[in-house]
C-alpha cells in the first residue's frame, strides 16, 4: 500500500557551519509506527521542530496529506492536524486537570481562534464529557485543580505507567483529546513518529 | 453540578449588585458615604476590571493602560460639546474611540510580550500625554483641559430645543448625573462591566487566554493563533478603561491630558496587584482600598494630627506628629507604598489571597474539631 501521510522532502538545516540535517527524505505511511534512532546531536529534534514550524529549513519541505507545512505557524501545522509532544513538561499549571484537557478539544472544535467570550464554560457539557471520558481512558476523572507532582501521582495511583517519563503528562493529554491524524513524540533517548488510524478512534 | 456553576455566578452577581447599590449605607460608618468618593470608587473599580482581563488572566503587564481611560475621556466631553449633553451616547462614544485606540496600539504593541510590552505601553502613553500638551491643543485644550462651554455647538440639543440656564450638566434623560445619581449611573455601569468580566472568566476564551499567560508557545503547538486572542483581550481591557474614562466625563465634564500619565497607569497596576490579579474581585477591593485611603489619608493635616494626639505630654505630641504628618495629606503616598510593600511581600496573592488563607484556616479549624458536624466539601 502507498498510504503517504508525512512526507519530508529533501531537507536541509545548518546552524552556522555545523550541518544539522542533510538531504533528509522520509517517508511515513500511515498506521506505521517509525522511530528516529541516533546519537546526541545527531538532528532528530531538529527533525521533529521541522515538521512541527518550530524550525524553519533551509531547503525542502514537509507535507503532511497533500499540504505543505514548511513555512506554516505553529498553529495551523496543529491545525491541519500534526501535534508535537514535548520531552519536557509542557502544561498549564495553575488550571485544573479538566481545563487542560479542554484546551485542545477547544483548538479542534473552534480552530484556531473564535472569540466565543460569552458562552460560559458551564454550558460546554459536550466538550466537558469528551474532556472526562479522555481523562477516564487514563483513569483519572477530576477537576481538582492539581500541580505536575499531583497528576503524577495521579497516575500511578491507577498503576498507569507513563510510557515518557511523568513530565509530558499534558502533552500526551494534548494529544490525546485532539486526537490527531500524526502524533510526533520524543521519548527521552529515542524518537518515535506514532501514526493513529485518521478516523479520530 | 453543571447547574451549580450557574447558580452560583447568578448568586455572586446578585451579592455583588445588592453589595454595590448598597455601598452609601455601609460604607457611611467609615467616612466613605459621598458620592464624590463612592463614584471614583465604581469609575476606577471598571478601570482595574478591564486592566485584569489583560494584565490578570493574558498575563500582559501594560504601564500605560491610563491612556484609553485618558481617551475616553476626551471623547466624551467632545460627544457633550457637539452633540448633547445625554450620558448614554457619550458612553458608547468613549467606549468606541478608546476601542479603535487600543486595536491600533495593540497591533503593534502586541508584537512584544513582558518587559519590551510594558516599555511599548509606557511609549505609547507618554507619547500620547505629551502630544495633548503640545501637537493636539486644539482637541485636548492643552494644560487647561478640555471644558463645556455655553458656546458648544451641541447640535442635538438646540435641534431640541432643551433649554439651557448657565453651563449644562450632562444628564440621563433628564436627570443630572452629578452626586448621588452620578453614583447610580456609575454603579449600574460597574454591575454591568462586573458581569461582562464574569462572563469572559468563565468563557472559553477566557480559559485560553489564561492558558496564553501560562504557557504562550504551547498554546501556538496546541493549534491556537494566540495572536488576535491577546488583541481581543487588549481591546476589551482598553474599551473598559474608555467607559471608565467617560464615567469620569460624565460624572466632572472635564477631560485634562493628566489622566493619560504614568502615574494614572502606575495607580492601575498598584490597585490590580494589591486586590488581586487574576482573580474576579481583586481588582475592584484594590480599587477600593486605594481611593479610600487617598481620600481619608490627605485629608489629614498637621492640625488634625495635634487634635488627635493631644493627650500626650507636649515635647512627645511634637514628635509623633511631625513623624505621622509624613504620612498624610500631601504623604499619603507613603502610606500607600508601605501597604503595598506589605501586601506583596507576605500576600503575593493580594488581598484575595488573604480572604483565601483565612477560609482555609478557619475551614481547618472546623474539621479538626472533633464535634464539629461541618465536613470537607471533598
Amino acid at each position: 500500500m502507498n498510504d503517504i501521510v508525512l512526507h519530508v522532502a529533501d531537507v536541509h538545516k545548518s546552524f552556522g557551519g555545523l550541518r544539522a540535517l542533510s538531504n533528509i527524505d522520509l517517508q511515513i505511511e500511515q498506521g506505521n509506527t517509525h522511530a528516529i534512532i541516533g546519537p546526541n546531536g545527531a538532528g532528530k529534534s531538529t527533525l521533529l521542530n521541522v515538521c512541527v514550524g518550530r524550525i524553519v529549513p533551509d531547503a525542502g519541505a514537509v507535507i503532511f496529506d497533500g499540504a505543505t507545512l514548511t513555512g506554516r505557524q505553529p498553529h495551523e501545522i496543529n491545525q491541519l492536524g500534526v501535534a508535537r509532544v514535548f520531552q519536557t513538561p509542557e502544561i498549564f499549571s495553575d488550571l485544573s486537570l479538566l481545563h487542560n484537557v479542554m484546551i485542545p478539544a477547544f483548538a479542534k472544535r473552534d480552530g484556531a481562534f473564535t472569540l466565543n467570550a460569552w458562552s460560559g464554560l458551564a454550558r460546554e457539557d459536550g466538550l466537558r464529557a469528551e474532556a472526562e471520558s479522555v481523562l477516564k481512558d487514563i483513569g483519572r476523572s477530576s477537576t481538582r485543580r492539581i500541580r505536575r507532582r499531583r497528576a503524577c501521582r495521579a497516575a500511578t495511583s491507577v498503576g498507569w505507567n507513563w510510557p515518557w517519563g511523568s513530565s509530558s503528562i499534558r502533552g500526551f493529554f494534548c494529544s490525546t483529546s485532539r486526537r490527531p491524524a500524526c502524533r510526533v513524540t520524543i521519548p527521552t533517548a529515542r524518537s518515535i513518529f506514532s501514526r493513529r488510524s485518521r478516523s479520530g478512534a | 453540578m453543571n447547574t451549580n456553576f450557574l447558580r452560583n455566578d447568578m448568586v455572586l452577581m446578585a451579592v455583588f449588585t445588592v453589595v454595590v447599590v448598597t455601598m452609601p449605607i455601609w460604607l457611611a460608618p467609615i467616612g466613605a458615604g459621598y458620592p464624590d468618593l463612592l463614584q471614583k470608587i465604581a469609575i476606577y473599580g471598571i478601570f482595574a476590571i478591564g486592566f485584569n482581563i489583560l494584565f490578570g488572566l493574558t498575563g500582559y503587564l501594560s504601564f500605560g493602560h491610563a491612556d484609553f481611560l485618558g481617551v475616553g475621556s476626551y471623547a466624551a466631553v467632545w460627544r457633550f460639546k457637539l452633540f448633547s449633553m445625554n450620558v448614554i451616547p457619550a458612553i458608547v462614544f468613549g467606549v468606541a474611540i478608546a476601542g479603535v485606540f487600543a486595536l491600533l496600539i495593540g497591533y503593534v504593541s502586541l508584537r512584544r510580550s513582558g518587559i519590551y510590552f510594558s516599555i511599548l505601553m509606557l511609549a505609547f502613553a507618554q507619547m500620547s500625554y505629551n502630544l495633548a500638551y503640545s501637537v493636539l491643543t486644539s482637541i485636548t485644550n492643552g494644560e487647561t483641559g478640555l471644558q463645556l462651554l455655553q458656546t458648544d455647538a451641541r447640535v442635538l440639543d438646540h435641534a431640541l430645543g432643551i433649554a439651557e440656564t448657565g453651563l449644562p450638566t450632562p444628564s440621563f434623560f433628564g436627570i443630572e448625573t452629578i452626586d448621588w445619581s452620578g453614583f447610580y449611573v456609575c454603579a449600574v455601569v460597574l454591575i454591568f462591566a462586573f458581569f461582562f468580566g464574569l462572563r469572559i472568566f468563565r468563557s472559553p476564551f477566557g480559559i485560553a487566554l489564561r492558558a496564553i499567560k501560562l504557557n504562550q508557545n504551547q498554546m501556538n503547538y496546541t493549534g491556537f493563533n494566540t495572536r488576535p486572542h491577546t488583541l481581543a483581550a487588549f481591546v476589551v481591557s482598553g474599551m473598559y478603561a474608555g467607559l471608565a474614562g467617560s464615567l469620569l466625563a460624565i460624572t466632572d465634564p472635564l477631560a485634562g491630558a493628566e489622566r493619560m500619565q504614568w502615574t494614572a497607569s502606575g495607580e492601575v497596576v498598584l490597585m490590580t496587584i494589591l486586590g488581586g490579579a487574576g482573580t474576579l474581585l481583586g481588582p475592584l477591593l484594590g480599587a477600593g482600598i486605594i481611593k479610600y485611603f487617598e481620600n481619608i489619608f490627605s485629608a489629614y493635616n498637621e492640625r488634625v494630627l495635634h487634635g488627635i494626639f493631644d493627650v500626650l505630654p507636649d515635647g512627645l505630641e511634637h514628635a509623633v506628629v511631625s513623624v505621622t504628618s509624613l504620612f498624610v495629606g500631601e504623604g499619603w503616598h507613603l502610606t500607600l507604598g508601605l501597604l503595598f510593600m506589605l501586601v506583596v511581600i507576605f500576600l503575593p496573592g493580594g488581598v484575595m489571597e488573604g480572604f483565601r488563607r483565612l477560609m482555609k484556616l478557619i475551614r481547618r479549624e472546623r474539621s479538626s474539631n472533633p464535634a464539629g458536624a461541618a465536613q470537607p466539601a471533598e
